[in-house]
């Protein structure tokens, strides 16, 4: 128990990809079916940092859509929260920023350091993501990663940066 | 109060002043009245000491008054810096609070002693839900061993229970709780409320297939946040998750909560004391558990307390819920030897009633049916019915056996109980005869025989296929009857004489044979005898008496024609004539030796019936001048046997 635990929760809209993301970052696995998660889905992936261990304990959030809402309670006590957006749908970037500000609103202690990844680099040529709405982004001081679940590519970095900004390092 | 306080660490801001107001009464502050004059010198040896004591009660005086005005100001002082500085101290250490604790609990002793109602005013708000919750635990945890009781009790393990309980004594319903009281906890999480972490985990010593602890940790908050969210809880939230017989109990702190996996049903006791560990570590642990960012370091201590969690189910909980009553000497025998003996019981019982219920009905049942089979197989004997009245099984003098057979009358003699029953003797056994005639054909010969008796010496009787046989010699009168006889005797149909001898029917054909070889001759034309026929008329009468006898014997009835016969020379009506008065003539010469007349008929026949037709010589002419004797039996079936010559007898008799 001498490691430090964080947690830090997935979310976004559904299928955006944060479980793709989990799985790929904690089991180094893709998957092309998608399975609805339900509720919350816990996993949990023990990162270097500097020396140190940062265990993670990753929640991945069940995706928000018109029919089910984040249950916000979830995000308490989270020091790291990573907002996913589908490149692909500009609607899932819309409902990163309602996401968060709901998060903001409703749950003071909620997570501090957040990151936002644009999932689905893969398929760059479909994105209607775009680096203005990357710089919104960033205006709100978020990190902002692009990446794919799919290839890995950017997966370790996110979490690896989350891993350090929830320690403080 | 003061003490502790004023030891050393405090260097409150008040104590300096008070500090240099302290050593008033020594220096003595001058005030003097005429230094140099004497009178002044005789007050002060006369009344020098009780003036200084009244100068020095005055500076008391005056000390006090501004004593009093000082302790005011330090009051003051230390009213506006109180909170404050209570803040500082505890924020330091615990000294504060163990220094108050004995005045506090003082006091709320004084309190309540006085009137007891300020103090339950005060706490019902926090006392009420907490009994209410207790009350519940206790109700829930009641009801679901009931519940599994009731669900047990028409299973195997009811079953199992039932003997049990039957074994030793234990009432059902105590051996249910003991049983369904059994729990053992399996693995005890810390987790830190907020943030889902886990702090502390222990699992009982092996355990296999333990999760990860860390996620399980995490989905345990998940699980507690969304029922709470979902169904809008009171502040306790979740406390039970139950999955076949395995129970999680958690428990809720301020900062943390503890989760115990428990298989079997946890008793309220064992609640509590969940509750108490949740209680103690947020004690001891209250700033690490406030300042946690994801080390649980500070909390491995907090570890020897979760493990207790898990020993304190180990074993039975019936232990400390309920007596153990030690088991005397017949009950530890019964223990120990209550199945073997048991079991004992149960062979020899169970020999008895096969002994009863199988091997003595069927011993019986053989023995019986030797004895029927032997009625069977003796001839004129018959079974038509048999039954068996079994009493109770437990006593064999109640068995009954009835039989009901049928004799023929003519077994002679009737076999002794003792030769048919032979293996049956002993068995009570009630029998009825009826009588009936068997057709076996010793019983019809012997039925035949007893009808045809007396049988005549030498006789025989054999029946085949309802032919009576009989052989040997019988008088006429025997046969008679025998054929009336015959008819009623069941089994005989008819009877064959081919072997029967009439001994009457013969000495009656020799009689007549020796009657009818007499022939009385006659001289030419006349009915004069030719003399010397005397011997030849008296013998023939000797055989007619002898006939008389003969008949008379078999029953008979006989006519003796005496039939006289001419030659052939002279007229047929004139011969007629004369052969007839020739047979009157033999007729009366028999009469007048005795013979009756009854029986006697005269025939002439003239030429008609010629000894010798040709009558070539004298001779054979003389032979034709002539009467005979014919006897004839009237009772025709007795002659059946010869029936060629009695149609001839009569075809002459016209």
């Amino acid at each position: 128990m001498s490691a430090i635990s964080k947690k830090v929760c997935m979310v976004g809209a559904f299928a955006v990809g944060k479980s793709s993301l989990v799985q790929r970052f904690v089991l180094a696995t893709f998957s092309d079916k998608y399975i609805t998660t339900i509720g919350v889905a816990i996993k949990k992936k023990t990162v270097p940092v500097e020396g140190d261990e940062v265990t993670l304990m990753l929640w991945d959030m069940a995706g928000e859509d018109e029919f089910a809402f984040l249950q916000t309670a979830n995000l308490r006590g989270a020091a790291g929260m990573i907002i996913v957006i589908d490149g692909t749908r500009r609607s899932t970037f819309e409902a990163a920023l309602h996401i968060a500000d709901r998060i903001k609103t409703e749950v003071p202690t909620g997570p501090t350091s957040i990151i936002a990844v644009i999932n689905k680099l893969d398929l760059s040529a479909q994105w209607e993501v775009t680096e203005d709405d990357i710089k919104t982004l960033e205006a709100r001081a978020w990190p902002v990663f692009k990446g794919s679940a799919k290839s890995g590519q950017g997966v370790q970095e996110t979490f690896e940066l989350m891993a350090r900004k929830v320690t403080g390092r | 109060m003061s003490e502790p306080i004023s030891d050393d660490s405090t260097p409150s801001r008040g104590t300096p002043a008070a500090g240099s107001r302290a050593p008033v009464p020594n220096p003595p502050v001058p005030n003097p009245p005429d230094p140099s004059s004497e009178l002044a010198e005789v007050r002060r040896i006369l009344v020098g000491p009780e003036q200084a004591k009244i100068e020095g009660l005055e500076d008391k005086t005056t000390g006090l008054e501004s004593k009093t005005e000082d302790q005011r100001w330090q009051m003051n002082l230390v009213a506006k810096v109180i909170p404050q500085a209570v803040a500082l101290r505890m924020s330091k250490d615990k000294q504060l609070a163990r220094a108050l604790a004995p005045t506090i609990e003082q006091s709320l002793r004084d309190s309540i002693r006085k009137d007891p109602s300020h103090i339950v005013d005060a706490i019902s708000p926090v006392m009420g839900p907490a009994i209410r919750k207790s009350i519940a635990d206790t109700l829930q945890g009641f009801l679901l061993r009931f519940n599994s009781a009731v669900s047990d009790s028409f299973t195997v393990n009811g079953a199992k229970r039932r003997l049990r309980s039957w074994r030793t004594d234990i009432p059902y319903a105590e051996l249910v709780m003991l049983e369904t009281l059994h729990f053992v906890p399996k693995q005890a999480f810390l987790i830190h409320r907020q943030t889902g972490l886990l702090l502390l985990h222990t699992a009982a010593a092996g355990l296999q297939d333990v999760q990860d602890a860390d996620t399980v940790s995490g989905m345990f908050t998940a699980i507690r946040d969304f029922v709470k969210e979902s169904f809008k809880g009171d502040e306790q939230g979740l406390n039970d998750i139950r999955m076949g017989d395995t129970n999680i109990v958690l428990e809720q702190g301020r900062s943390a909560f503890i989760a115990v996996a428990v298989r079997g049903t946890p008793t309220t006791a064992y609640r509590a004391r969940v509750e108490e560990v949740v209680e103690r570590i947020h004690a001891d642990f209250a700033p690490d558990l406030d300042s946690f960012t994801g080390d649980a370091g500070p909390l491995a201590p907090a570890r020897i307390l979760l493990d207790e969690l898990l020993e304190a189910g180990s074993g039975t909980a019936a232990s400390d819920t309920a007596p153990r009553h030690k088991l005397t000497f017949a009950e530890r025998l019964r223990f120990w030897f209550g199945p073997g003996l048991i079991a004992l019981l149960l062979l020899v019982a169970i020999a008895f009633a096969a002994y009863f219920w199988w091997w003595v009905p069927r011993d019986e049942q053989l023995r019986f049916n030797t004895y029927v089979d032997r009625i069977n197989s003796t001839p004129g004997m018959a079974v038509t019915y048999t039954k068996f009245d079994g009493g109770s099984r437990w006593s064999l003098s109640d068995d009954k056996w009835t039989i009901i057979g049928r004799v023929d009358p003519d077994v002679r003699p009737l076999p002794t109980d003792d030769v048919l029953l032979g293996e049956a003797k002993g068995l009570l056994i009630e029998s009825r005869w009826e009588q009936y005639l068997s057709l076996d054909p010793t019983f019809v010969k012997a039925r035949a025989a007893r009808v045809l008796a007396p049988l005549p010496a030498g006789l025989t009787l054999t029946s085949d296929r309802g032919v009576l046989k009989v052989a040997g010699r019988a008088s006429h009168q025997w046969i008679l009857r025998a054929r009336r006889n015959v008819q009623n005797v069941v089994g005989i149909s008819s009877l064959d004489e081919s072997a029967l001898i009439n001994t009457d029917l013969e000495s009656l054909k020799s009689i007549r044979e020796r009657i009818e070889e007499k022939s009385i001759r006659f001289t030419f034309a006349t009915s004069d005898l030719v003399p010397g026929q005397e011997a030849t008329l008296n013998a023939a009468t000797e055989q007619i008496f002898k006939l008389y006898d003969a008949a008379r014997t078999a029953g008979i009835e006989f006519t003796i024609q005496v039939v006289g016969h001419t030659d052939s020379s002279g007229q047929e009506e004139r011969n007629i004539r004369l052969s007839r008065d020739r047979a009157d003539r033999v007729i009366s010469l028999l009469v007048s030796r005795g013979v009756r007349t009854r029986e006697l008929a005269a025939v002439g026949v003239g030429f008609a019936q010629p000894r010798t037709k040709a009558e070539s010589t004298d001779k054979e002419r003389e032979q034709n001048r002539r009467a005979s004797l014919r006897v004839l039996f009237l009772q025709q079936p007795l002659f059946l046997d010869d029936p060629a010559r009695d149609e001839a007898g009569q075809g002459g008799s016209q």
